[in-house]
């Protein structure tokens, strides 16, 4: 009878426990309902009391990454873009989010349409160089997409009990029926290139050319102006060694160097009319 | 009764003590561990080693692999990857500042650096991550011309979208440390491919085009320079040679001179006929008598040769 009784008593009391205790884990936000209705929300993890009659509904309170699908946008300057985006959001607001979306894909259905007006309308006042520049101080994604981040934040805060902590662009294309387009821009961007190349190619190698035949005829010129100082140096030497020599008896250099020259100067080919009373050949004629 | 109660007592004993040593567990070397007590964090990152927690259903542990490297992949598929298949088209292209579109792949790994916020902060943090990376590749090639990503912003590139994406995740608090985000390939779309093609060829033409030029500089240059040295060399041995000559000239003279101060017209006669000596047998001489005659001394006629009609002048 004692054990039964004890039985009895552990069993009534692990009831009581389960109906009263309840615990919430750091994944988790709760909110415990009346009939349907909340009374209390519970966003710190651990043990608590509550009473027997209410009910716990238990909402994830991690970041959840939503990606909306890719949709299609037009810039200021009328240029269609796809805009691939994620948004970075929680539960902030349980009691809220209960009452207006419930689950989580109700929520990103409704952050979608959020997210999609807020975008358009802020790409639609951008060029497309705002997001696409190969001037890298031009783009302003970032600036736009924390404005978009902020207004979305607000409205989702309040109507849904929603936080958004990020929204932010994944990727940019554009639509499958423009490649084609984009393609033959891109093409003919190429054929520009290459011929840019071959003009430069030619104009570098001409210069070269015209800088070598430069270089060569300044070397020439000046060995040349150099060879002929040397030269002139040599010669000067000569003559001042020949004018040291020689100015010891000029006429005799005279004399002498003129013989030198006559054997140069006459050879089998050359007639010569002398006089018969010339210095050589009066002893001939006059015998004395 | 009495051993009963007793017997039971000890298995109660004996069961409490099984639940408790349940609590034993071990964190392996490469791992860290959390422990969660009636859902609230009590001990978060517990090196490798054993332990011991407060059993189940008390406590909740959560290990976590820290040091693990987590791949994820941007433009592809990993899965894709391991089969050998191409990524499907278009999900590899980026758009390039200048509007053109490029195909990139990219492969990050990340791994955990607070297991806290890893296990707690975030709903799937894979997804999270691999957003965030995404995000930061496309937008590090939006201000660039696609030529800076096929070719020279490779590096640059990687570095960017591994910094800009941790300072990303950093702000989200997701507890994870990107290690390295590697550009696998980057290439132009196939409709384009020739075109981009023809671009490397014709680089590579300017370059070779180039080298010529280059190389016709050095033979030039070279070739004036043996030109240039052959004009001094010469110019130098034209110096050494006439200085020389002078030296020889001046020396003969000198003696020649000496001999001719001791006995001046004697020498001077001797010179001069020697002179005559030597050149007169090679030359055909006419002496001509100015004193009146009329017809020169022909002597030109020893050497069997017609006599010339006119008759030169004396010296």
């Amino acid at each position: 009878m004692l054990r039964k009784r004890w039985f009895w008593i552990t069993v009534g009391v692990l009831v009581a426990m389960k109906l009263c205790i309840f615990t919430v884990d750091e994944t988790q936000l709760v909110v415990l309902t009346s009939f349907g209705s909340p009374v209390a929300v519970v966003d710190r993890a651990g043990p608590y009391l509550k009473w027997p009659w209410l009910t716990k509904i238990v909402l994830d309170r991690r970041l959840m990454v939503y990606n909306p699908p890719a949709s299609e946008f037009l810039t200021s300057d009328k240029k269609n873009i796809i805009v691939d985006n994620y948004v970075l959001w929680r539960v902030k607001d349980p009691v809220q989010f209960l009452k207006v979306v419930g689950t989580v894909p109700a929520a990103e259905r409704a952050l979608h349409d959020i997210v999609w007006g807020s975008v358009s309308a802020a790409l639609g006042r951008e060029p497309i160089d705002a997001v696409l520049s190969p001037d890298a101080g031009q783009v302003k994604t970032d600036r736009i997409m924390a404005e978009v981040t902020q207004r979305c934040a607000r409205r989702a805060a309040v109507d849904y009990g929603v936080e958004i902590l990020d929204i932010a662009i994944k990727r940019l294309n554009f639509p499958e029926q423009n490649k084609q387009s984009v393609f033959d821009r891109m093409r003919a961007e190429r054929e520009r290139i290459v011929k840019q190349y071959r003009a430069e190619g030619e104009s570098a190698a001409m210069r070269i050319r015209a800088e070598a035949d430069k270089k060569k005829s300044e070397i020439l010129a000046d060995a040349y102006r150099d060879a002929e100082t040397v030269k002139g140096q040599g010669d000067a030497q000569a003559s001042r060694t020949y004018a040291a020599a020689y100015g010891v008896d000029p006429d005799f250099y005279k004399f002498s160097r003129t013989l030198d020259s006559y054997k140069k100067v006459f050879g089998d080919k050359t007639t010569v009319v002398l006089s018969s009373d010339s210095e050589l050949l009066r002893l001939l004629t006059k015998g004395q | 009764m009495a051993d009963l109660k007793h017997n039971s007592k000890h298995r109660a004993l004996a069961l409490v003590a099984l639940w408790l040593l349940s609590g034993l567990y071990l964190v392996r070397p490469e791992q860290q561990a959390v422990v969660r007590l009636l859902g609230r964090v009590v001990a978060e990152s517990i090196q490798p080693g054993l332990h011991w927690r407060v059993p189940w259903p008390l406590t909740r542990l959560s290990k976590v692999r820290i040091s693990e490297a987590r791949r994820l992949s941007v433009g592809f598929d990993l899965a894709d990857e391991a089969a050998g298949r191409q990524p499907a088209p278009g999900k590899s292209h980026f758009l390039t500042g200048d509007q053109n579109i490029v195909n990139l792949q990219l492969v990050a790994q990340y791994c955990v650096e607070r297991p806290t916020a890893f296990l707690f902060r975030s709903k799937d943090v894979g997804k999270l991550v691999g957003a965030v990376v995404e995000r930061e590749l496309s937008h590090a090639v939006e201000g660039q011309g696609v030529d800076w990503v096929l070719t020279t912003g490779r590096a640059q590139l990687q570095e960017t979208v591994r910094r800009e994406a941790q300072r990303v995740l950093d702000g989200y608090g997701a507890g994870v440390r990107l290690v390295s985000a590697n550009i696998k390939a980057a290439y132009p779309p196939a409709e384009v491919n020739d075109a981009f093609k023809a671009v490397a060829g014709a680089r590579s033409d300017r370059d070779r085009i180039i080298d010529l030029a280059e190389g016709y500089r050095n033979e030039v240059t070279e070739q004036a320079a043996g030109e240039a040295g052959k004009m001094t060399a010469e110019a130098d041995a034209y110096r050494q040679k006439v200085t020389t000559e002078a030296r020889g000239d001046t020396a003969r003279f000198a003696s020649i001179y000496r001999e001719y101060s001791q006995a001046p017209q004697v020498t001077r006669d001797r010179m001069y006929v020697e002179t005559m000596e030597e050149l007169l047998p090679r030359m055909k001489v006419i002496v001509a008598d100015p004193a009146g005659g009329t017809r020169p001394l022909d002597l030109g006629i020893l050497s069997g040769e017609p006599t010339p009609n006119t008759a030169g002048g004396s010296r």
